[in-house]
């Protein structure tokens, strides 16, 4: 029997016992289908054909090496009691609780910012009561207080037309060929219309921060989802409850995914005069600055990187690249082959670039 | 067992401890290491348990017993100060309960026919914009929308006349990115998903999976919808790609067995949506990763956009009751930490370890 019978099997129940012959050592051994090593595997743990405990071990080693993901090798098992565990992950999930409860306890003294006053003010009104299936054609609920900044303004609406930003929306259509550069992977038909700040009137500083974080931790789910625009907006909304470097360098690498040079520089410029230090802002600016063409300063930025983690790959492919450009193009960079050479003789890894969530804490 | 099962999350259980009730949900209250389970008592009342998790314990803190059993609850719509609970009942009413004083509920408006199977939340807690509101389904087969702010519900979701009424299992917010969009979605017993737009006050979609639909939750409530999982009776989940619909085929979506047994819940991790858990019949839970294709959506032969849907991985598999597990949930505020509730009447607090890192 070969491997091309088995095509199209389901997986599922509602097939026949594999062949006699099959259920040997010599079979297995040489077969590589999942799907049969699978179904022989389930016969012989079913002791239907008779109970053969090696040949049974010797197919679960042959289908993990065919497929170690296969659902027949990991069957529902009873879960282990912690006081089970071994004696340093128990100690250290007991410790990691233990402190969290604690936090939990400190932090409900600090929470209950004026709520009231969000409550007046902020909240939109009562949605209008609405039957759906009755009124399938309803056009639209009230209870929208903001105005719709799509909408287009009438001719006749003179007052709207005072109130138009042309400066605003010639920037609005710049930006929008880097955002459908991005749309070729990230698929969003039509961008949320997201406010780019969290209304934060009232609360404690611990709740700007539960918002800060949150908002941060969307943007990350956006960016490995590769929603660059959704990403930026998420991260932007973080900095506007509260503004931190890891917010701002994580919108840095979303920007530089969109392409925007500038916003990348910005946002890099504010994370290295947080913290002077921070490899991932040297070289998130240093690929912006070799997108604008400023391949000096783009050279000066992965020298700093090198400076603190020597040997960091992405460095040293960056800085060459760039020196390889500035041939190509003619510009003048510095020539500091041995400082580059030096650094390259440590031997060191490191991560690359998409570290979002090793920021993100929590 | 290879280095593979060993890097993989592992579920342990930290704490077990009996109940003398049936206990039907269960809930993190939000920034606490404190947990709330809701039942059914066999005199026929019902019963609001208050736990707190200290020094390797679950200690019990407040009992309260109400007249009719309690179904549901959700801290979804409550702010974090107060921290009020909503619970629908057998009766078909909808209560929200201070906790610090549950004597009276702070609000309470009877308008389903019969029980409140299912609940949901959004706009509290700094979870979604726009006004804080509840969403309940009954077996009167009936969607209601409410805002605590007043008495009616804000929107109703019936059958037309004419048409037989189905029994709504299952509610879920979404959609609720800015202060206009917010959508429901809700499975009934018959298979039929629907999603209802709360901004057009519309049925955006509707599709039948054929087997009664337990639970649907949106991966985050507060983005522009994303993805949604429905599981189902017949021991299959899906998970829809809600970014993309097509004009004809609506959403895309993947398929998966799971638990041999019916699917009773879904919840996704609120640390990293694009992990969830499944709990089965059999007092499974599964934890699921979900990956996106290299392109989201594609163009079809007309010119329109269609979805394509990722793939699901298995990340772990454990038996942790006996019975069905009808109440999960993962504690808001400590990535792994989560609760169930089985009908072996006891509640369990896991720790599902190594989420970071998947």
């Amino acid at each position: 029997m070969d491997g091309g019978t088995w095509e199209g099997e389901s997986s599922g129940s509602g097939r026949g016992k594999p062949a006699v012959e099959t259920l040997d050592f010599g079979f297995i051994e040489t077969c590589t289908n999942k799907r049969q090593l699978e179904h022989i595997l389930i016969t012989l743990r079913s002791g239907e054909e008779g109970w053969y405990p090696d040949l049974t071990q010797f197919c679960e080693k042959k289908l993990e090496t065919v497929a170690p993901e296969s659902r027949v090798l990991h069957p529902t098992k009873p879960a282990v009691y912690v006081s089970e565990l071994h004696g340093p992950q128990r100690h250290t999930i007991e410790t990691e609780l233990e402190e969290w409860q604690e936090a939990m306890q400190a932090c409900a003294e600090h929470l209950g910012g004026d709520w009231s006053c969000l409550f007046e003010d902020k909240l939109p009104p009562v949605r209008s009561k609405g039957d759906v299936a009755k009124s399938k054609e309803l056009p639209e609920a009230c209870g929208l207080q903001k105005s719709r900044k799509t909408c287009h303004i009438r001719s006749t609406d003179y007052s709207a037309w005072d109130k138009f930003d042309v400066d605003k929306e010639c920037e609005q259509i710049d930006l929008e060929p880097q955002a459908r550069k991005a749309e070729k992977t990230a698929m969003n038909l039509y961008l949320p219309k997201l406010e780019q700040s969290v209304n934060i009137a009232g609360l404690s500083e611990v709740e700007k921060w539960l918002v800060a974080e949150r908002e941060k931790n969307k943007g990350n789910e956006a960016l490995q989802a590769m929603d660059y625009t959704e990403a930026v907006a998420y991260y932007t909304r973080s900095i506007s409850a509260l503004p931190t470097t890891a917010a701002f360098n994580n919108r840095a690498l979303a920007k530089l995914k969109l392409e925007q040079w500038h916003g990348t520089v910005q946002d890099c410029d504010h994370v290295l005069s947080l913290q002077p230090r921070n490899v991932k802002a040297f070289l998130r600016r240093c690929t912006a600055l070799r997108g604008l063409g400023q391949l000096q300063e783009a050279q000066e930025d992965a020298f700093q990187a090198l400076q603190i983690e020597p040997g960091h790959k992405q460095a040293q492919k960056l800085l060459h690249d760039i020196e390889k450009l500035a041939v190509n193009t003619g510009v003048e960079v510095q020539r500091l082959q041995g400082r580059w050479l030096e650094v390259t003789d440590v031997g060191r890894t490191h991560n690359g670039d998409h570290d979002c969530n090793k920021h993100s804490g929590l | 067992m290879n280095m593979a099962a060993l890097d993989k999350p592992q579920v342990v259980v930290h704490l077990h401890r009996s109940l003398d009730y049936t206990v039907f949900d269960c809930r993190w209250i939000p920034r606490s290491a404190r947990l709330v389970c809701l039942g059914n008592r066999a005199r026929g009342s019902g019963l609001l348990q208050l736990f707190e998790l200290t020094r390797g314990e679950l200690k019990l803190v407040k009992e309260v017993e109400k007249a009719t059993p309690f179904k549901c609850g959700t801290f979804g719509a409550a702010n974090l100060a107060d921290r009020h609970l909503a619970t629908g009942d057998f009766s078909g009413t909808l209560s929200v309960w201070n906790l610090e004083a549950p004597e009276v509920p702070v609000f309470s408006a009877k308008k389903h026919n019969e029980i409140i199977n299912c609940i949901d939340g959004v706009g509290g807690l700094g979870i979604g914009e726009g006004a804080p509101e509840l969403v309940t389904g009954s077996r009167d087969g009936t969607v209601k929308v409410w805002d605590p702010r007043q008495k009616n519900p804000v929107a109703n979701m019936e059958p037309m006349e004419g048409e037989t009424k189905r029994d709504c299992w299952t509610v879920a917010f979404g959609n609720a990115y800015n202060q206009q969009e917010r959508c429901v979605c809700a499975g009934y017993d018959n298979g039929d998903i629907k999603l209802f737009d709360l901004r057009t006050m519309s049925l955006r979609w509707e599709t039948n999976l054929k087997n009664g639909i337990c639970s649907v939750e949106f991966d985050r409530k507060d983005i522009n919808m994303n993805k949604l999982v429905a599981t189902s009776l017949e021991g299959k989940f899906h998970v829809f790609d809600m970014r993309t619909q097509h004009p004809k085929k609506g959403f895309a979506s993947v398929t998966e067995k799971a638990h041999k047994s019916t699917v009773w819940l879904t919840r996704h991790l609120p640390q990293n949506r694009e992990i969830f858990a499944t709990t089965g019949g059999a007092g499974t839970i599964h934890i699921w990763k979900y990956g996106y294709p290299p392109q989201r959506s594609r163009k079809d032969s007309n010119g329109d956009r269609m979805g394509v849907a990722g793939c699901v991985t298995l990340l772990q598999n454990v038996g942790v009751a006996t019975q069905p597990i009808s109440g999960f949930d993962w504690s808001p505020d400590k990535q792994g930490l989560c609760a169930c509730t089985s009908f072996d009447q006891s509640v369990r607090v896991l720790i599902v370890t190594r989420l970071n890192t998947v």
